[in-house]
């Protein structure tokens, strides 16, 4: 930067950049579905618990993840990505867990969604 | 005598696609900020004092990395297999499955007693510091 800029020019310009929202990406998904839940899979490297939220509002779950280190010289980012629920999620049963910087969420499907078998009568 | 401009504008249209072919690897090499195949991500960035290497490997824990030095070389590789559970439908698969191999030849002597690596939520640190007589040092220039 020229030293002819005055230092109130550099604070502005610092506290604009620091109130822009962090640019954000959308991680890669896997999504698996079996009898009794749906598990989403997703790769978030460099988010710890604490960096992470889950969110589940009108049908959508949105997922947001903070990494601790920014590395490679760029622009620090969010992990951002929301799904649309599936009709028949039990929401009080989802359950998430975090390794080594990969969510496995998992939602269990109502137990009127799960597949039954209807025996038929015979008349 | 009329040249024939279109094969002309097709060889240079030709010339246009192949830079921009090459010039979309390049910026590949960016974080894909699509869902489309991440493949992790490696850099090497050189502090003054040592090297840093970073690696982006999620799903992998610290133990299945494979970091070797030899000279100035260094070597990793680390491997991951996304699988799905038994009994399930795929509906979305964009985790790569990955196996990277990578030999890096630092531009420097390295102080190899002094090498530490750490990993953590899948982002991997190896930290090479220079031997001593590697390391930039200033020379003041004396007036006359």
């Amino acid at each position: 930067m020229s030293q002819l800029q005055t230092t109130a020019a550099t604070d502005t310009a610092v506290a604009v950049a620091e109130t822009r929202a962090r640019r954000t990406i959308a991680p890669a998904v896997d999504i698996h579905e079996s009898k009794t839940e749906v598990l989403l899979v997703a790769d978030l490297p460099g988010v710890a618990a604490d960096g992470l939220t889950i969110e589940v509002k009108d049908g959508e779950v949105a997922i947001r993840g903070r990494p601790a280190v920014t590395s490679f010289d760029e622009e620090p980012f969010d992990f951002a990505r929301a799904f649309r629920l599936p009709p028949g999620v039990d929401v009080n049963g989802i359950e998430a867990e975090l390794k080594h910087g990969v969510l496995q969420l998992r939602l269990p499907k109502a137990p009127g969604l799960r597949p039954r078998t209807i025996p038929v009568r015979s008349a | 005598m009329w040249f024939n401009f279109t094969d002309l504008d097709r060889t240079f249209a030709a010339f246009d696609t192949l830079s921009r072919d090459l010039q979309r690897d390049v910026v590949r090499a960016r974080r894909a900020t699509s869902t489309e195949t991440q493949a992790p991500r490696i850099a090497a960035e050189d502090t003054g004092d040592a090297w840093v290497v970073r690696a982006e490997l999620p799903g992998v824990p610290p133990e299945a990395v494979e970091l070797t030095l030899t000279g100035q070389v260094l070597r990793f590789s680390a491997t991951r297999r996304p699988q799905a559970p038994d009994d399930t439908v795929t509906h979305r698969a964009e985790r790569p499955a990955f196996t990277i191999t990578r030999s890096i030849t630092l531009p420097h002597k390295i102080d190899v007693e002094k090498v530490t690596a750490t990993g953590k939520d899948g982002l991997f640190e190896v930290t090479l510091p220079k031997a001593v007589e590697a390391k930039p040092r200033t020379i003041t220039v004396q007036a006359r």
